[in-house]
């Protein structure tokens, strides 16, 4: 068999029923802002989407699917849905799967969605280990740069569950597709105004001090769609390899992402810098995501210790 | 999904390498001259007997028949092994004749292409014509049974090596632009062919080659007159995937951090930051060349992939060169450590065989569909 790197059978289908399905909710997706509601977060969890961690062959059927919410922008704890579903179990487990419940995890006191989740995960700051837990108090109430509901909290360990590792392995995969995803939907806007857009005589897209960095752009892009999928089959696999090239996949995904997204915004211009506007939504849930844990500075330890240095 | 070789490739793949076991001390990959080029005429000698430097060619022709990917294998294990570059008349040169060519070229000189004795150079910069081949001057005038050639070729890499020249020259009017080039095939040791070295920054040498009426049999024309172009754009195609060689990063990323290791540089913060987005500048060359490799086996032209692929592989070779230098070790700066050749080595590879800046535009006319007023243009 030759080299393929387009997903197949079920990842395509899934991939194909959520692009449906992001085409049918873009008007509640983008007016959701930073969080999505009850009736879309539910029928996202009926489309079966929240419980993919659970499935054989998940980082592939995730990875296809995070690409398409990705390229919607579509909001909500995503990322942290799939990290907690592979290491809860029974009905707290069924509860987020089902979209009754909402995940708040991450390394206390800020806790991302902690005001509004149901289920408490906390990790230790070098994201080895987690642990069910429960808000000792009252929760702080802040909102983030994508408008996501966060808050200051103490928590009170419940349950050890045990090793993080490779449910964030499986979350970072999620992660890195969501920035492709979100990133082509990005260079797609960038690229259709400047081929629209007429200044001087010409559409903008004429000009290679434009169309050179979009081109730069899309080819990062490549490379990290590349390793993103490499990565979600090897996490598959059960390769050895596959925790050094996860960290490259995100370290990668992070850098295209946030450089489409900054050359989005410059090649709209003011546009870009509209609250109504088709970028900033989208940039900002790609810088917000990019500092998901265990983040980017454990990554590049990761890709060291890969190299045996 | 499939992102890793089939079986039969990788079988190949790992011929190829142990082959090359026992061709250790060729370097010619960025060496030519001196007791080099010896060797790695032995080389070529050796793959020839095997039918590797004919390994896609059709079999008709008395090609390997192979799929472009065993290609590309061959050549990114030789760039590993900093054995040798594909030579041209392999490539470009032999792949025109077998669509081009007259019976009595490809009788001429097919043979002794796939048996790596006989070797072309590319003559297609001038002084005035360099990305915009188009407007090439050196003219080409019949005269009987013969053409006339009169002008000047610039950068032409390996001419004072090579039996034959593969010159682009204009048979058509002054303004015929790209619709009045022919190829013509010209013996280097003719009358009125002067060969002058320009040194290069590697210690190589470039040439100047100047034609001065210099009588070419018209038999020796690839091709109908006038029509050069097509031909140039389709082999372009057969050739687009051994153009940049992903696996010569991979080696300069290998040894620069096994120098590393052996260095105190290993334990600084800052270095090992810029190691760590080194190693991820050199997994994302590898994963274009993977999707170049995925668009080539599914019989897709490759027009963008092979220009990620190349775009992306010579920056990351000069980032890896210069991170070297940044790092600040004296010893680095010594002539002849891997870390200062590299330095001044790598600045060709983002000129070469298409510049960074024509890539970039290959890439928005055809992914992004911008530009597209410099197209009508062209």
């Amino acid at each position: 068999m030759s080299i393929d790197l387009e997903y197949d059978g079920v990842g395509r289908e899934v991939a194909d029923s959520v692009r449906r399905f992001v085409r049918d909710h873009d008007r509640a997706i983008t007016e959701a802002g930073g969080s999505p509601d009850a009736p879309l977060w539910r029928a996202l969890a009926d489309l079966g989407v929240l419980g993919l961690a659970r499935e054989e062959e998940a980082p592939l059927l995730i990875a296809a699917t995070m690409e398409a919410l990705g390229a919607s922008g579509f909001p909500g704890p995503l990322v942290a849905t799939f990290t907690a579903t592979r290491l809860l179990s029974g009905e707290t487990a069924e509860d987020l799967t089902s979209g009754q419940g909402l995940v708040s995890l991450g390394v206390p006191p800020l806790m991302p969605w902690a005001p509004v989740a149901t289920v408490h995960v906390e990790l230790d700051a070098d994201g080895t280990r987690a642990w069910l837990a429960r808000v000792r108090g009252s929760v702080e109430a802040v909102e983030t740069l994508a408008g996501e509901p966060w808050g200051r909290c103490t928590l009170d360990r419940v349950t050890d569950l045990g090793d993080a590792g490779p449910a964030l392995a499986l979350g970072e995969v999620a992660l890195c597709a969501y920035l492709v995803g979100a990133a082509e939907r990005l260079l797609d806007v960038a690229t259709s105004h400047a081929g629209d857009r007429m200044q001087f005589g010409r559409p903008i897209g004429d000009f290679q001090a434009v169309s050179h960095p979009l081109a730069d752009c899309a080819m990062r892009l490549a490379a990290a769609r590349a390793l993103t999928r490499i990565a979600a089959y090897e996490l598959a696999q059960g390769a050895p390899q596959a925790a050094a090239r996860i960290a490259t996949a995100r370290l990668s995904a992070t850098g295209a992402a946030l450089a489409t997204a900054y050359r989005a915004h410059q090649t709209l211009g003011a546009l870009a810098f509209t609250v109504e506007g088709p970028v900033g939504r989208l940039a900002a849930r790609v810088r917000q995501c990019t500092l998901l844990p265990p983040g980017v500075v454990a990554a590049r330890r990761r890709v060291l210790t890969g190299l045996d240095l | 999904m499939n992102p890793v070789l089939a079986p039969e490739e990788e079988a190949f793949r790992v011929e190829v390498a142990d082959f090359l076991g026992g061709w250790q001390q060729v370097d010619g990959f960025f060496h030519h001259e001196g007791d080099v080029e010896e060797r790695v005429r032995a080389l070529y000698r050796a793959m020839g007997e095997r039918g590797w430097l004919s390994l896609s060619w059709p079999l008709d022709v008395g090609g390997g028949g192979k799929p472009p990917i065993y290609e590309f294998l061959l050549w990114d294990e030789m760039a590993y092994a900093r054995a040798a570059r594909s030579p041209l008349a392999a490539g470009i040169v032999a792949k025109t004749i077998v669509l081009h060519g007259s019976p009595e070229q490809r009788q001429a000189y097919l043979p002794g292409i796939a048996a790596g004795t006989l070797f072309f150079s590319l003559g297609y910069s001038e002084p005035e014509a360099g990305s915009d081949l188009a407007s090439v001057r050196t003219r080409a005038v019949r005269d009987g049974d013969d053409y006339l050639l009169s002008g000047e070729k610039r950068w032409t890499s390996g001419g004072h090596r090579a039996d034959y020249l593969w010159v682009l020259c204009r048979t058509g009017t002054v303004e015929s632009h790209s619709r009045g080039l022919s190829l013509l095939i010209v013996d280097r040791r003719a009358p009125g062919v002067t060969i002058s070295p320009i040194p290069s920054l590697d210690g190589e040498r470039f040439n100047e080659v100047r034609f001065d009426g210099v009588r070419v049999p018209a038999a020796n024309r690839v091709g109908n007159e006038n029509e050069a172009w097509s031909m140039m754009i389709q082999s372009l195609a057969t050739e687009r995937h051994v153009q940049f060689c992903p696996k010569r990063v991979t080696r300069d990323f290998e040894d620069l951090v096994s120098w590393l290791r052996g260095s105190e540089l290993a334990a600084d913060a800052v270095v090992r930051a810029r190691v760590a987005e080194l190693a991820v500048r050199v997994a994302e060359t590898e994963a274009v060349a993977l999707t170049m490799l995925e668009a080539v086996g599914a019989g897709r032209p490759a027009v963008v992939e092979a220009a990620y692929n190349k775009l992306t592989g010579s920056e990351v070779c000069q980032e890896i060169a210069r991170a070297a230098l940044d790092f600040g070790a004296p010893e680095a700066l010594v002539r002849g450590s891997m870390q200062e050749f590299l330095w001044r080595q790598s600045l060709c590879e983002t000129i070469g065989g298409g510049t960074s800046e024509v890539l970039r535009s290959v890439i928005a006319r055809n992914r992004l569909g911008l530009e597209a007023s410099s197209r009508r243009q062209r």
